[in-house]
């Protein structure tokens, strides 16, 4: 299970993350959406290590996320993925795998770039692959360590459809083996499509989290999206514009 | 552990892999076979020989060095690959020792590559191998160790421009301190005191620096080469420690 | 403007042309203009920069520049005397400066030329590494110049000391003043530096003096053809030519004139 509790994170007098609380259950496809800078990624880096939450706690598998042995059932790829240019893709997935504990063999690193379509380009040094390419190789160095637990930061960004519908397969393939994955995506069609749960996050708040049907109504994921982001956005000028109203029409004294 | 000597192993071949590394090796190279040419002017004079072509590796190991150095974390951060790195059961310890490790070996290799071109040159000359150069080229190789370290800690905390001007101000200073210090003793006071707080807190590379005895045969004594050893080993340690510290606190 | 690719290309090479004319003239140029000294740099200052690399630094600028100002003295003593202490500061075991400084200065027209290069050999053999050439160069200034054959005796046995000394010089050092007279002792000074050295200028160098030593001799013997024919000894070199006993008078290496004093040979400036 993955547990946020009450985390917060500040930047300078920004508040990036307020008081975020939910719960991933295992096993289980979570999508995590919102516009951009409403705080995705700045929450999926807390929970992998690569940021600390100011307040508040997550653990994954029961361990704290800043525990470095919480990590060895993690796979994480980040958005819009640099990569080491002059490697070759096989040379990154083994880089990637020796910095665990237990991980892949050879073989079967080759058989993970088999799956991701990149096998015959793993001798071809990275600076050569198209941005396809390197979205395939950031999902592959994912699965080196065989993780419990997977983060993917727009997994399906810059892939056309075919490379779209192959990591969607592959999304659930590891569902069915019982491997929990978190995603953040902009692509609302593909994430109703494969979530379990999605979580809704505006300006660092957590708006909705749970079933995806229980959130949709009958109607399309996007559709009411939109919708509870301009609600949010409505109720939060409304807000700041009320105390001014307020004042205008207080009984005079 | 076992991860610092991963990612030594795969910033040592990120980096051995870089052909602009190829292009100022070779022009070393090129460099310390013409000295050759030098003998002849200077009348065989063995001196000249190997005193050029010492500073010739001393020079280009430095240029070398600070080439690679200078964004080694840096570049990592501004390109997030660090994120793939760090995601992972990797300390950012781990991280800056690894990258110094990796980063100083192909430096030393490299320094080998033109040394071995060097010891052939002089063989050639005079007919003896010079086993003091050598020694000169493994106190350089202590040097650009701490050298490393120094842009492993600017590179955590600056940009590689900052970072290549400080370097080459502090190899300018490291070699002259001695000498600003021994004018400082002259006015004496709290100028004085100053001065020395900054000779031993900054980097004092001039007891790296054993080329002019070596060419003129002499070689320096056991306890030289002991202090010269952990003083290298302790300011680096120093350095990584600090790189650490302020990769910790890095907002990735 | 819509150059074909052909004027495009002669353009390009017309460029290249005049870059290198204009670097011909740029050398033509500086040639004919008289050569500048360097600024006078302070020791401080070079070390400053330098990188401690003191020992190439002076190596660079004694092989690049200062030795170069020698036999003429083109910028004088004063700035020779000032560049070579600055490469004996940068180091000063570097011998080369000092035992070529004491082979050429002498023959310089600058009036204290051999006690100048009396103190700088002297300097070399108390602070240079050990090399023969230093001592054995400066034992010859004794010997030839200031009838010193004592301190020319030390330093030649300093020369035969060093491992490295060729067999010629330790033999020549070692057996210092057992000839019987002065300019034969002179003539093997000259002989052992010709055949230790390996640079053709010093072995032109030590022939030059031989060669002049030689024809002392051969004029001395002259005198004494002159004197048998005449029943006197000659005046004055030139009198082996209207005597027709030469039919010109040979010309010193040196460029000076000899000068006769009672049948025997000297020269004048």
């Amino acid at each position: 299970m993955i547990e946020i509790k009450h985390i917060k994170k500040f930047y300078g007098a920004r508040t990036i993350v307020d008081d975020l609380s939910l719960t991933v259950k295992n096993g289980s496809v979570f999508g995590f959406l919102g516009q951009n800078g409403a705080g995705k990624t700045t929450t999926m880096k807390m929970m992998v290590g690569l940021a600390s939450p100011d307040e508040g706690s997550i653990t994954i598998g029961g361990k704290p996320s800043s525990d470095l042995s919480a990590r060895e059932s993690v796979g994480f790829m980040p958005e819009a993925p640099y990569f080491y240019d002059r490697l070759t893709g096989l040379e990154f997935l083994e880089f990637c795998g020796e910095l665990f504990q237990k991980h892949k063999s050879g073989r079967e690193y080759l058989g993970i770039l088999k799956e991701l379509g990149i096998y015959d380009a793993r001798d071809r040094a990275i600076n050569t692959y198209s941005k396809g390419m390197k979205q395939r190789l950031g999902f592959a160095q994912v699965l080196v360590n065989d993780p419990d637990y997977i983060f993917l930061d727009e997994p399906l960004d810059g892939l056309d459809p075919l490379g779209r519908r192959e990591i969607k397969k592959i999304i659930l393939e590891l569902k069915a083996r019982k491997k929990t994955i978190f995603f953040n995506s902009h692509i609302l069609y593909d994430t109703e499509e494969i979530c379990d749960e999605i979580g809704l996050i505006h300006e660092g708040k957590l708006l909705y989290s749970g079933s995806v049907k229980e959130f949709c109504k009958g109607r399309s994921l996007e559709e009411r999206f939109v919708e509870t982001v301009e609600r949010e956005r409505n109720t939060t000028t409304e807000e700041s514009v009320v105390p001014a109203k307020a004042e205008i029409h207080a009984p005079k004294s | 552990m076992k991860n610092i000597f991963v990612i030594a192993k795969n910033t040592f071949r990120e980096t051995i892999r870089d052909r602009i590394l190829y292009g100022i090796l070779g022009f070393s190279l090129i460099y310390v076979a013409i000295t050759v040419l030098l003998a002849k002017i200077s009348l065989n004079d063995p001196v000249v020989l190997k005193s050029f072509g010492l500073a010739g590796i001393y020079i280009f190991g430095s240029i070398i060095t600070i080439f690679l150095g200078v964004s080694i974390i840096y570049k990592e951060l501004e390109r997030r690959t660090l994120y793939f790195v760090l995601s992972k059961p990797v300390s950012r310890l781990d991280v800056v020792v690894g990258k110094f490790l990796g980063l100083f070996t192909a430096i030393i290799l490299t320094t080998l590559v033109m040394t071995v071109v060097y010891l052939g040159v002089i063989f050639y000359e005079t007919g003896v191998l010079d086993a003091l150069g050598l020694l000169a080229v493994f106190y350089q190789i202590l040097e650009m160790g701490l050298f490393v370290a120094l842009l492993v800690f600017f590179s955590t905390i600056s940009t590689p421009l900052t970072s290549t001007i400080a370097a080459v101000m502090l190899i300018f200073g490291g070699h002259s301190f001695g000498a600003v210090l021994r004018t400082a003793a002259q006015v004496g006071g709290i100028f004085y005191r100053f001065i020395q707080a900054v000779y031993y807190v900054f980097p004092n590379l001039e007891k790296f620096d054993i080329r002019i005895s070596a060419v003129h045969g002499i070689a320096p004594s056991g306890a030289s080469v002991l202090l010269t050893i952990i003083y290298a080993i302790l300011y680096s340690a120093v350095l990584l420690g600090l790189a650490n510290f302020f990769l910790k606190r890095k907002e990735l | 403007m819509n150059l074909s690719l052909t004027l495009k290309r002669v353009f390009a090479i017309l460029l290249l042309a005049g870059a290198i004319t204009s670097q011909y003239v740029y050398d033509e140029n500086r040639l004919k203009n008289p050569p500048v000294a360097l600024p006078p740099l302070s020791l401080g200052f070079v070390k400053a920069f330098d990188l401690g690399l003191n020992s190439a630094t002076a190596g660079f600028y004694w092989v690049n520049q200062v030795i170069f100002e020698l036999p003429t003295l083109k910028f004088g003593f004063d700035q020779y005397s000032k560049d070579l202490g600055l490469i004996n500061g940068l180091d000063s075991r570097f011998s080369f400066p000092y035992y070529w400084t004491v082979l050429i200065l002498p023959s310089t027209t600058y009036p204290d030329s051999i006690n100048a290069a009396i103190e700088i050999g002297e300097r070399g053999v108390r602070e240079a590494d050990p090399d023969w050439r230093v001592s054995f160069f400066l034992a010859t200034l004794f010997h030839l110049y200031k009838n010193d054959h004592v301190s020319a005796a030390k330093y030649f046995d300093t020369a035969a000391r060093d491992p490295k000394a060729p067999y010629y010089i330790k033999r020549f050092s070692e057996n210092y003043g057992i000839a019987p007279n002065v300019r034969q002792q002179t003539e093997q000074v000259w002989e052992a530096i010709s055949q230790s050295s390996d640079d053709p200028e010093t072995k032109a160098r030590a022939g030059a003096y031989l060669t002049r030593l030689q024809m002392f001799d051969f004029l001395e013997q002259e005198a004494q053809v002159y004197k048998q024919k005449y029943g006197k000894l000659p005046g004055d070199v030139s009198d082996l030519v209207t005597g027709g006993i030469l039919k010109a008078l040979p010309q010193d290496p040196f460029g000076f004139q000899f000068k006769m004093y009672g049948g025997t040979v000297g020269i004048v400036k």
